[in-house]
């Protein structure tokens, strides 16, 4: 935009013609004042002021606009009479005006010079906004490094108060940054800290992790300046990636002494005791063993004697003792004796034999009840016994020993029988979900508990644990024969089937003998114990 | 004319051999036994002795070679090969009678606690060994 100035109109007219012809916009001012209004609320490419306009002159004008800082670069043609003063030409340049033309104004010259002088505005524009827009990139670029700084200030200060040694490293590999810990290890910071010479591998390493700029984690021994000692740290260096660019390796020795040492006590520890339990498993398996062994040479040759002093005794009896009553009379006690004693050792023998382990295999508990009522038939039927039994599940277990347990129990519900009742006894089964013996019923169920009860003599359930202690008797032996071994072994067979047992009774009642089994074994060899 | 029955008995224990021949003395017929303390001892009086009993009885226990090995030896040899041998001992256990078969014993006997059961027990085997014949 242009603002031509002239008091005369014509004069306006005429160079407005001239110049929209050849592609300037035109703004007009007929005087001083007028123009410089509109100076104020706009920009111009270029002023073409009359110099003699009555109010203001060119000149004035020219001054004010110089004063005004926003236009004051605007370039200003002067139109003057052609008799002007040189005086006044000079006023005309060094008021900030930058030509001169005469007039009447040749239009070639004028246009050259409008164009001319268009152009160099537009060109000191062009070049305003350059220099205005460095000028804000700069201001970024300022602020992004202050920025910058001010995060490394940061991450410096969280270094510093880090309780691990920290440092940072460039991208060309050089330390870059260390915090205060560092020279405890190191007296200078492009030096890292001594590593023991076992460790020393780890140099190497860590130029494969850079190189390859992966994460670098290892356990140190590096050297305290202050007392010559290794301690164990651990050595972290992480690539800090920017746009998958690394911009920088941030590194930690972070204290774990304290760990390592008391790991390898604990390791050490560990190990004493492994071995220590291997030589006491070790020695614990030799004396079951041995117990074993004992256990069966005992009876056997205690049985060697026994049968001797059975036969002599039965020999002296039936063939010698004819007339001599007392003396028949002290021998069949004598020979009671003995055939209790050979009872008692074959007991203990049982009992010692369970000791050793079996495998277990399914069990069909209806049969092992079979077994066991057929071998019990002459004794069912002197007693005028009834037994019921309801259907027994199939379990995992060890035939020989299950038989036993029943055995036990069915003969001493034969035993324990009141003298003028039959003894009745009843044999049931359930499944239920848990080894207990309250545990409520359930088809699902993995155990079973089975009950064996009859209507005998009972006992008091005070002494409920005698009862499956070896040798306790509750009864006179003299009444009831047995050698008080028969529920202490099936408890112990019940217990190695990892079951439980239990009994409940009252004195002339009867008594409930309840166990619970688990029908599944998850280990197949039991489980041995001293 | 009956010929009496020829038994030799290998048994270490003395009071064992006095309660064997009491147990015979009660059988039917007629019996000479030869007791032997061990079985060295017994293959001595064999081969050495050309004794040829009808019966054997090898006691298992017994020191320096036991029953076992003294029948293993004793069916070595052609001549002896064909006398009934029965093992007698205090053991029951099956892995010794199944033992005791294998090396060619014709039966087992368990010593019985009573002298009557041992003399039904012989009663039975002899009269079984007879009617075999």
């Amino acid at each position: 935009m242009i603002l031509i100035v002239d008091d005369r109109p014509e004069n306006i007219f005429s160079l407005k013609t001239l110049l929209e012809l050849h592609g300037f916009r035109i703004d007009t001012a007929e005087s001083g004042e007028e123009a410089l209004k509109k100076v104020l609320n706009q920009s111009y490419a270029l002023i073409i002021l009359d110099v003699q306009m009555p109010g203001m002159d060119g000149f004035e004008v020219a001054d004010a606009i110089l004063g005004f800082s926003k236009a004051k670069d605007t370039p200003i043609i002067f139109l003057s009479a052609a008799n002007t003063e040189k005086h006044f030409i000079t006023q005309g340049y060094t008021s900030g005006g930058m030509d001169y033309v005469t007039k009447p104004v040749d239009p070639d010259i004028l246009l050259f010079k409008v164009k001319t002088f268009y152009k160099l505005s537009e060109q000191r524009r062009e070049l305003m906004r350059v220099q205005n827009s460095l000028r804000s990139e700069i201001e970024n670029r300022k602020k992004t490094q202050e920025q910058l700084d001010s995060r490394i200030e940061e991450l410096h200060s969280v270094l510093e108060s880090l309780p691990q040694i920290a440092f940072t490293i460039a991208p060309d590999g050089e330390v870059e940054y260390v915090n205060e810990l560092w020279y405890k290890y190191s007296n200078k910071l492009s030096v890292f800290p001594e590593t023991h010479p076992d460790d020393s591998a780890s140099g190497l390493e860590w130029q494969t992790h850079f190189n390859e700029g992966i994460e670098f984690i290892r356990e140190v021994r590096i050297k305290e300046l202050a007392t010559a000692q290794y301690r164990y740290y651990l050595l972290r260096i992480i690539p800090v990636k920017q746009n998958n660019q690394i911009m920088k390796w941030v590194g930690t020795y972070t204290d774990i002494h304290q760990h390592k040492v008391v790991n390898e006590t604990l390791e050490q520890k560990v190990k004493e005791r492994t071995k220590e339990l291997i030589t006491k498993n070790v020695e614990l398996e030799n004396r079951n063993h041995e117990l074993q062994q004992f256990a069966w040479v005992a009876s056997h040759d205690l049985k060697e004697p026994l049968r001797k002093i059975q036969t002599f005794s039965h020999l002296l009896r039936d063939k010698h003792m004819g007339g001599l009553p007392d003396a028949k009379s002290y021998l069949d006690r004598t020979i009671k004796s003995s055939e209790r004693m050979s009872d008692l050792i074959n007991a203990l023998l049982d009992y010692s034999r369970l000791s050793v382990s079996s495998f277990f295999e399914k069990t069909n508990l209806n049969t092992v009840l079979n077994e066991i009522l057929s071998d019990l038939e002459v004794t069912i039927s002197e007693k005028h016994a009834i037994i019921n039994a309801s259907e027994m599940p199939v379990v995992d277990g060890v035939h020989s020993q299950l038989r036993q347990v029943f055995q036990n129990l069915i003969s001493n519900s034969l035993k324990f029988s009141r003298p003028d009742v039959f003894p009745h006894i009843n044999i049931t089964s359930e499944l239920v979900s848990e080894k207990s013996f309250t545990s409520p019923v359930s088809s699902l169920g993995e155990y079973c508990r089975i009950v064996v009860s009859d209507n005998g003599i009972g006992f008091d359930e005070k002494y409920l644990d005698k009862v499956f202690t070896i040798f306790q008797r509750l009864n006179d032996r003299r009444l009831y024969e047995g050698t008080g071994i028969g529920l202490a072994i099936a408890k112990k067979i019940i217990e190695k089937h990892n079951g439980i047992i239990t009994a409940k009774s009252k004195e002339n009642e009867g008594a409930s003998f309840i166990l619970v089994l688990p029908l599944h074994q998850t280990v197949l060899e039991q489980h041995n114990e001293i | 004319m009956n010929v009496p029955i020829r038994c030799l008995i290998a048994e270490d224990d003395v009071d064992d051999q006095e309660i064997f021949s009491i147990a015979v003395s009660e059988l039917e017929g007629q019996y000479d036994c030869t007791y032997a303390l061990n079985g060295i001892e017994a293959l001595e009086r064999l081969t050495q002795d050309s004794l040829l009993p009808h019966y054997i009885f090898l006691d298992l226990n017994m020191p320096r070679m036991n029953g076992i090995q003294c029948l293993a030896e004793i069916k070595k040899q052609d001549r002896l090969s064909e006398i009934p041998v029965v093992i007698y001992s205090t053991s029951s256990g099956q892995s010794f009678i199944d033992d005791a078969l294998r090396h060619g014993a014709v039966t087992f006997i368990t010593k019985p606690s009573r002298i009557s059961d041992l003399v039904t027990i012989l009663n039975e085997f002899f009269t079984a060994q007879i009617n075999k014949k």
